[in-house]
């Protein structure tokens, strides 16, 4: 009978012990995904990848740009899709949620255009980019 | 009674590692992802392209920059706007992020060059030959060289260094 409850309380510690293991491993598991696909983090990407693009591009490109993951944490963090990306003069300003934001400038000195791109009502989670020349040129 | 104890006192060592194991991993993670993207090089790079893209389209120079084997120094007068380049649109910093100088060789003498051309912020140049632990707080060079011909048969070696600051968007 002693014999009994002795195993029985071993099982719970060990379970318990077990329980404990996976809950760390699961808060580390979790802030590794959380840190990898942070606002800040996307941000300074996009607004990185969009200016090499920019600046790269010859007049009369129009790129499409891949956000989906941007459009979730903007949706989440209640920014409109329509203001994620803004050209301000020679600036791509990437912004995901209220309190962030980050610019990047490009060189070329071209009119650009960004907006997202849309399949009748409805977004595709890509966003357009036109790169053409300057009304006065 | 004993046995029991020392396993609870496995348990215990046992959370104290993974605890620093975690501790670990978080810092490093942090500062790994704390830190932002350095894209200047490639900047640069594609700087340099951009700009022996203008000067020589197809490989032949722009007879606005040499015409009749005659270099004309105008070219430089308006050498950002006319390769499309704004270096500093929004006027916020007294010295520009970015620099590009151009060196045009004849083939019989590789050592001065006889044309150059150059925009945006000069103090950069002499950031480019430094190479220590702090040198990625300075700035991104690159240099493209490569034979042009004129519209007469002309052939000449052109040098391109374009250098991209940014350090403040770039490193932490």
């Amino acid at each position: 009978m002693l014999n009994k409850n002795k195993r029985g309380e071993i099982l719970i510690e060990n379970l318990v012990f077990i329980i404990l293991n996976l809950v760390f491993l699961t808060i580390l598991v979790l802030f590794l995904v959380k840190q990898g696909t942070g606002v800040v983090l996307l941000e300074d990407g996009y607004s990185k990848q969009i200016a090499l693009l920019v600046d790269s591009a010859k007049p009369g490109i129009i790129m499409k740009i891949d956000l989906e993951k941007g459009f979730k944490v903007a949706e989440q963090k209640g920014i409109l899709y329509e203001d994620i990306i803004k050209i301000d003069k020679n600036y791509v300003l990437v912004k995901l949620s209220e309190e962030s934001g980050v610019e990047y400038p490009f060189f070329n000195d071209l009119k650009v255009e960004a907006y997202p791109d849309k399949l009748g009502d409805e977004y595709t989670g890509k966003y357009i980019i036109t790169v053409s020349r300057r009304s006065n040129e | 009674m004993n046995k029991r104890g020392g396993d609870k006192l496995i348990s215990i060592y046992w959370f104290i590692i993974l605890t620093l194991i975690a501790g670990g991993v978080i810092a490093m993670v942090s500062i790994f992802y704390s830190s932002p993207y350095d894209v200047r090089e490639v900047e640069s790079e594609i700087l340099g392209m951009k700009v022996a893209d203008c000067i020589s389209p197809a490989g032949i120079l722009d007879t606005r920059l040499i015409s009749a084997g005659g270099w004309r120094p105008e070219f430089q007068d308006n050498f950002l706007s006319r390769c499309r380049l704004n270096f500093d649109p929004r006027g916020e910093f007294d010295f520009g992020q970015y620099y590009v100088g151009i060196e045009f060789y004849s083939l019989n003498n590789l050592k001065a060059p006889m044309f150059e051309l150059f925009g945006g912020n000069q103090n950069w140049v002499d950031d480019c030959g430094i190479e220590d632990v702090e040198s990625k707080k300075l700035v991104k060079c690159s240099e493209d060289n490569f034979f042009a011909r004129d519209n007469q048969e002309g052939v000449y070696f052109v040098k391109i260094l374009s250098i991209v600051r940014n350090t403040e968007r770039n490193v932490k």
